[in-house]
């Protein structure tokens, strides 16, 4: 087994940089065609400013024209974080007059309470938490002041009772809103009550206002459940938000261990947790102990579907097992297969991609009924 | 003004980028860039200060005598409550 390029061992110690338990980092000192690749990881990772003070603690040695590039990167960065900001608060206004409680997730409130510093953590979209009661009514605020929301949903209703958030755009300054009614796509996200972690939003101050966000043990189930759940593979600044909420927060190790218990959780905070062993080289006490977590093999399954076979729909199709009642799972079945017109416009190019959509759908009612059965 | 004493506005959103800092306010369509002294300036603020306090802290951390710095200080200090970004208190 060959271990990380040097490229890549770089940037998972630019990551880990600064928490405690991560290993010693290798100097680096990276030739021209070294550093274009490594700054468009830098990039595309969100990392000029742990990268920035990798570069400052000495163990990423850079050339001054490569130095003055990343300062470059890293404030255009902080500069769009800004404005990002500047959206939040506006947002704010716009849900606290229409009385919608909301929490702030991820991006701005992980970056000023949880780092060292916010100019560590960039972000680039805005992420709030509204209640599934509230969500429709967010989603005509957010069509009333100016967003246009970039995808239809397959049927009326279809988020409330089982997605998981829509994107709302406003072309005037092109930030992207995520709306969120649960934390993630699939049966983890319809299994979670994403009510009981606003029912303990606490408050950060952002440009003078309080702001909710989720309290400590809640954000770490929430930048967890991202890590692990968000992407084919977990992208690394996630994996740094649990780590740092892992290293330096006050977290309810009770309150977590009812959470993982009720929602089938167990899976997920091992797989992060070893995630963050493995590709970052931390190990932190907490971590450790959330690796020993015995897992149900139907959960550990279930796992399989968010990375291995995303690709293959797997979220659809396992999403099923989450959907109690067999017209809830038939609503289910039906709005994805023969969704609305605008819904098909939006994603489906194609009519052998349709087609295609069917047969999965079809093949999870099958598995769902498989499973039932066993 | 010299009894004054100036802190960072509670409304001001900014980051550290290097050295240097980037502040705006939640209304405002302009991120400000602070380079050199006036991002050290700005870094000072950790701590509400009279002009005098803040320019001993920055002649300091410059290895300079506090005349040369005062009246920049000073003029920096002007600049940013202009824009909304320190506040003074008398």
């Amino acid at each position: 087994m060959t271990g990380p390029s040097p490229i890549g061992r770089v940037v998972s110690d630019i990551v880990a940089f600064g928490i405690p338990g991560a290993r010693t980092p290798e100097l680096f000192a990276p030739d021209p065609v070294e550093w274009e690749a490594l700054r468009l990881q830098i990039l595309a990772q969100r990392l000029t400013g742990l990268a920035t003070a990798y570069a400052n603690s000495g163990w990423l040695k850079l050339e001054d024209e490569q130095r003055e590039r990343l300062h470059v990167d890293h404030r255009d960065a902080m500069i769009w974080s800004i404005y990002i900001e500047q959206k939040l608060i506006r947002l704010a206004v716009l849900f606290d007059d229409a009385g919608i409680a909301f929490g702030v997730l991820k991006g701005a409130s992980v970056a000023h309470t949880a780092y060292a510093e916010p100019c560590l953590r960039s972000f680039g979209d805005v992420d709030l938490l509204v209640r599934t009661t509230d969500y429709e009514r967010a989603c005509t605020l957010l069509d009333a002041n100016g967003h246009v929301r970039q995808r239809p949903e397959p049927r009326r209703h279809f988020e409330v009772r089982f997605g998981k958030a829509s994107v709302h755009k406003d072309p005037t300054d092109n930030i992207e809103v995520d709306l969120h009614r649960t934390l993630v796509l699939g049966p983890f996200g319809l299994w979670i009550r994403p009510e009981e972690l606003l029912d303990r939003a606490v408050s950060f101050t952002l440009g003078g206002r309080q702001l909710p966000r989720l309290d400590d043990t809640a954000m770490f189930l929430n930048v967890a459940m991202h890590a692990a759940l968000g992407s084919e593979t977990p992208r690394l600044v996630p994996l740094r938000d649990v780590a740092e909420l892992a290293a330096g927060s006050e977290l309810d190790a009770q309150l977590l261990r009812d959470w993982c218990d009720r929602w089938h959780l167990n899976g997920v905070l091992r797989s992060v947790a070893r995630q963050v062993r493995e590709r970052l080289g931390v190990h932190l006490p907490m971590l450790l102990e959330l690796e020993r977590l015995t897992v149900a093999a139907s959960d550990e399954k279930l796992l399989d579907a968010y990375s291995t076979k995303r690709r293959a729909g797997g979220m659809a199709t396992t999403a099923l097992a989450a959907i109690p009642g067999m017209r809830a799972k038939a609503a289910y079945v039906w709005a994805l297969t023969v969704p609305r017109r605008e819904f098909l416009r939006a994603r489906m190019p194609s009519d052998a991609a349709y087609r295609r959509r069917w047969r999965r759908a079809l093949e999870g009612v099958r598995a769902s009924q498989g499973s039932a059965r066993g | 003004m010299s009894a004054s004493t100036f802190r960072r506005s509670e409304r001001a959103l900014w980051r550290r980028s290097g050295a240097d800092v980037l502040a705006s306010l939640p209304e405002s369509a302009d991120v400000h860039f602070l380079t050199g002294g006036a991002g050290a300036l700005w870094l000072a603020l950790d701590e509400p200060g009279t002009v005098e306090a803040l320019v001993d802290d920055l002649a300091v951390s410059f290895g300079v005598a506090a005349d040369a710095l005062a009246t920049d200080v000073r003029l920096c200090l002007e600049d940013l409550s202009v824009m909304g970004l320190v506040e003074r208190e008398s």
